[in-house]
């Protein structure tokens, strides 16, 4: 038999003026979360609905009978499904909780509607860390939580709190919870993958290097400013033109498009390990989110991170697509021990499908006499009128013949593609290599950038004792791409200038921006340095740190149980000493309480003690009657502490005065 | 009509300590947890460490809410008083005084009872005089009912509330007074008023029922306006009218009925300035005036049990 606890609820009342359009506000924000991803029509309607709501609030219009909100909704689902062709994943979904939200506002009048919407918002502001996990967003979308929060404080009472003192009473809540928050994200157990499958776009569509090459066709990275990784070093940093990231090797070919060829497979991958030479470079890559495998290495990796797998072409490709941010480390050699090539390896690299044109056979049959074709072939792209353009004429029929003797404009898969065919007519093993050249240099945190701009095509040819070396064809053509970087190129390009043929001053001097520009240069330098920090120390927090974390905590083997005790203890803790903090200051009683408790006692010592619910004057009566020689003295006292006490009266000099009674205040016993 | 004179002061003293108080979550508040529950389940499925850490923090806040709800209502101190006398039929309003001895405001403090509810705000170190109000139907005396201070500050996800408070106050309640009957019998007035429509004097001395003859100046209108019959206000000397308020003039009826109209009768006679003693059955007290007077007589209305056979 339970004992039935009598409770007293603090009524429910319907939400005032105030606390509605403190929730306008917080929506409106929240809704400017999402505002880039919602379709225009879906925008427009939501601030209609809010607007609505602020014209009820504000204005008195009236609430929209049922069916119009009805109508709404389905006409808002139908319109959603229409746009994204489901109504599930999460544009799809965020964009119906977006309407939802808007839908529940307008019919807001109960106090249960109210925190429908309350928690519908909450929700729709997690929503945005489904797309970004930045430092922006969780900025933002804390100060929406902070916002909304805030409206919630003012809703539970009648006597409306100012609008600063609920958000200010939010900040000082949440200051205390940060705390509590930390233990729970650091120790609440962690678990690999996800709990069940999750909508086909549950990650973002990723630019990033796709796994052919076929020159000619559409350059779509030289304009993504996006970061594609950042590098710390530990120590020396390469210099520009070493800064050579490789990510795909490319062998097969049918003349125009390059693929990963499925014969390599069979090369054993591992032999390239343990065989750099020269010094070694350690550093480790904070890799963005691509939804595929490949990974990058600076030229060329020896060590295999653990999630990471070896592949040929001293290449390096993650276990199971990247969804999710993640750093490994690696250690990459400047050169490589030379070991024989395969016989198969060899025809993979030699294979060049389609039979030359009259005029490059020519051409071809030309070098071949020469003593080093490899230089010959460079020497023919720098000295001939080639140009470097990220814009180049489309090539259709035959690659090599028309780029040779037609359009001769490109940019990196256009010289590199045409450089690995020549050599590959020319007898010598070849092949591509995609990645990413540069970068740039971010002094406010001290790692380098790459961005997707840097993607970067080169050729790999096998030379006798030096084994598969790296030729940039390029760099023939515009030694600036790969001295000054990408960003350089394209600022120069855009001033009109042709790469190859400027002066090293003139091209600092069309560089030199102009003072705002260099301040705002730096300004993104410091914020991508505190985004990079985010990433590194908030949110790289996975299964594996956590496993370190606790075996550093001295769990050797940490059972969840154990965990989940630690979890709570800890948080049972924190609450204890956020109790302390908060109430301690509670007993020290304001002086007139302390003077009277004072001059209770003093009568208590002659065996007149106050009793539990004795008012000061039933007191004074039982005074008057046992002690009649203590009235004269007890009278004023007990006139000042009424007086005080129920008078709603705190007059400084009254207190001075009845405390300074109380301290004068004799009694004697008989 | 309320009298004005205090009954006593006896006053009851609670400190909501620790003890006293229990918290449990609103529907509100458990609405919260499964949002909780939720937004837990996308961060572990999306793998989301941002997501983790929003839904980690409103949890956080959730705990740390608990605290400041505790806050707003421990170590709040309350005096209780009787309430001054009402007839019956009207509201008994004790008074309740909430000191607030800590340096921080305690806004959306609730009183509660059965039937009554109020919410205070009370700033910090001070006392703020707030009442519980509940409805007194009869005569005798009304205890202060049983009652609990509760807040769901801030958040209303919580709420705190004491263990119920027994006041040892009450509250007198004075029969509710009776229609105006004319007076039992006044020698002394009605001769006066016989000799003609002017009257001597002009202190209110009384009503009686309207007779087509009176002037139109002395019709109670108030009355009139409120649907009641016609009433005429009756003047005259205030000195040496002496009147015995007697339970047998009362003529039939319930104790209740015929103690109302003997309250009427004492509230008449006051207003009046007469000097009037009361006779009930086993008791008795002495013509006398004023406002001691009329709370004595009141009282002994209350309080009076028939005895005997009658």
């Amino acid at each position: 038999m339970f004992f039935k606890l009598r409770t007293y609820r603090p009524p429910d009342r319907a939400p005032d003026r105030h606390a509605a359009n403190g929730l306008l506000l917080s929506a409106s924000a929240a809704f400017a979360l999402h505002i880039q991803r919602l379709p225009w029509w879906l925008s427009l309607g939501v601030c209609g609905l809010v607007a609505w709501r602020y014209l009820m609030e504000n204005f008195g219009w009236r609430h929209p009978p049922r069916l119009i909100r009805w109508s709404l909704l389905l006409a808002a689902v139908v319109a959603v499904f229409n746009a994204y062709g489901t109504l599930l994943g999460r544009e799809a979904g965020i964009s119906l909780l977006a309407i939802l939200v808007g839908l529940k506002i307008l019919e807001i009048r109960s106090l249960r509607d109210y925190f429908v919407s309350v928690f519908l918002l909450y929700f729709l502001t997690l929503g945005a860390f489904l797309f970004s996990q930045s430092l922006l967003t969780a900025g933002l979308a804390f100060a929406v939580a902070v916002i909304t929060t805030a409206a919630v404080v003012r809703l539970s009472l009648p006597n409306a709190l100012p609008a600063s003192e609920g958000l200010r009473l939010t900040v000082a809540i949440l200051w205390r919870a940060v705390p509590i928050m930390l233990v729970m994200y650091l120790l609440f157990p962690r678990i690999q993958g996800s709990l069940w499958g999750l909508p086909a776009d549950a990650f973002d569509a990723h630019t990033g290097l796709s796994d052919t090459v076929t020159p000619g066709s559409i350059n779509e990275l030289s304009s993504n400013d996006a970061v594609a990784f950042r590098v710390d070093f530990a120590g020396q940093v390469p210099a520009a033109h070493q800064l050579y990231w490789r990510s795909l090797v490319l062998s097969g070919t049918d003349g125009a498009t390059w693929t990963r060829a499925r014969e390599a497979s069979a090369v054993n991958a591992e032999s390239w390990l343990y065989s750099g030479v020269g010094e070694p470079i350690d550093y480790t890559i904070d890799f963005e989110a691509t939804g595929r495998r490949w990974l990058v290495a600076l030229d060329v990796p020896v060590s295999v991170p653990a999630e990471a797998t070896a592949r040929p072409g001293f290449i390096l490709e993650a276990q199971r697509p990247v969804q999710n941010r993640f750093q490994y480390g690696v250690r990459s050699y400047p050169a490589h021990r030379a070991e024989p090539i395969a016989p198969g390896e060899r025809a993979l690299n030699l294979r060049a499908p389609r039979p030359l044109s009259r005029r490059v056979r020519a051409l071809v049959d030309g070098w071949r006499r020469e003593a080093d074709p490899v230089r010959a072939v460079l020497r023919y792209f720098n000295e001939q009128d080639f140009g470097y353009t990220l814009t180049p004429p489309l090539l259709r029929e035959n690659f090599l013949d028309e780029f040779l003797f037609v359009s001769r404009r490109g940019y990196c898969e256009h010289y590199a593609a045409a450089f690995a065919l020549l050599m590959r007519h020319l007898g010598i093993p070849s092949r591509l290599v995609v990645g990413y050249q540069g970068g740039v240099w971010n002094n406010a945190g001290d790692y380098l950038v790459v961005r997707q701009a840097d993607a970067h095509a080169w050729t790999e040819v096998w030379r006798e004792n030096r084994g598969w070396t790296r030729v940039d064809p390029t760099a023939a053509v515009a030694p600036e791409r790969i001295e000054l970087g990408m960003n350089a190129l394209q600022a120069l390009l855009a001033q009109g200038a042709l790469p190859g043929e400027l002066e090293t001053a003139t091209i600092r001097a069309l560089l030199e921006g102009r003072w705002l520009a260099r301040q705002w240069h730096h300004l993104g330098m410091y914020w991508d340095a505190a985004n990079t920090a985010w990433n590194r120390w908030v949110m790289a927090y996975g299964p594996e740190r956590q496993q370190r974390l606790l075996q550093s905590l001295g769990f050797d083997t940490p059972s969840w149980a154990q965990v989940g005790a630690t979890l709570i203890i800890g948080v049972a803790a924190l609450l204890l000493v956020i109790a302390a903090t908060l109430l301690w200051t509670r007993n020290k009683s304001d002086p007139v309480t302390a003077a009277y408790r004072r001059f209770c006692a003093k009568l208590g010592k002659t065996g007149l003690a106050r009793r539990a619910h004795e008012g000061p004057l039933d007191f004074y009566h039982r005074i008057v009657t046992a002690r009649p020689d203590l009235a004269a003295d007890s009278k004023p006292i007990i006139a000042l502490y009424v007086t005080l006490r129920y008078g709603n009266v705190a007059r400084e000099d009254l207190i001075d005065q009845f405390r300074g009674r109380v301290r004068r205040f004799k009694a004697v016993g008989h | 009509m309320r009298a004005s004179e205090p009954v006593g002061d006896s006053a009851d003293e609670y400190v909501l300590g620790r003890q006293r108080l229990y918290m449990l979550p609103t529907r509100h508040g458990l609405y919260f947890a499964l949002l909780l529950l939720v937004m837990l389940l996308a961060a572990v499925n999306y793998n989301n460490g941002l997501a983790y850490g929003f839904t980690f923090t409103l949890a956080a806040v959730g705990l740390v809410s608990m605290l400041y709800t505790h806050r707003n209502v421990t170590g709040l101190r309350l005096t209780i008083k009787d309430a001054t006398p009402v007839f019956a039929g009207q509201s008994a309003r004790f008074p309740v005084y909430l000191h607030n001895t800590s340096k921080t405001r305690r806004p959306g403090v609730w009183l509660l009872s059965d039937s009554y509810s109020r919410c205070v705000d009370i700033a910090p170190h001070s006392s703020h005089p707030s009442s519980l109000t509940v409805a007194a139907p009869r005569r005798g005396y009304l205890p202060c009912p049983a009652f609990s201070v509760a807040s769901a500050f801030p958040f209303g996800l919580l709420y705190t509330w004491a263990k119920p408070l027994l006041p040892i106050n009450r509250c007198l309640v004075y029969p509710a007074p009776g229609p105006r009957l004319p007076w039992p019998q006044d020698p002394d007035l009605s001769h006066r008023h016989h000799r003609g429509q002017s009257v001597d004097g002009d202190d209110f001395v009384g009503l009686r029922a309207y007779q087509p003859a009176d002037p139109p100046r002395h019709v109670h209108w108030k009355a009139a306006a409120r649907g009641a019959e016609w009433l005429t206000k009756r003047f005259g000397d205030s000195t040496g009218g002496v009147v015995w308020l007697d339970w047998t003039a009362t003529h039939g009826g319930d104790v209740d009925g015929r103690l109302g109209v003997l309250c009427r009768w004492a509230l008449d006679a006051d207003r009046a300035g007469l000097r009037y003693g009361l006779r009930l059955p086993g008791l008795e007290i002495a013509p006398d005036s004023g406002p001691r007077h009329l709370h004595k007589c009141l009282r002994s209305l209350a309080l009076w049990r028939p005895v005997g056979v009658f």
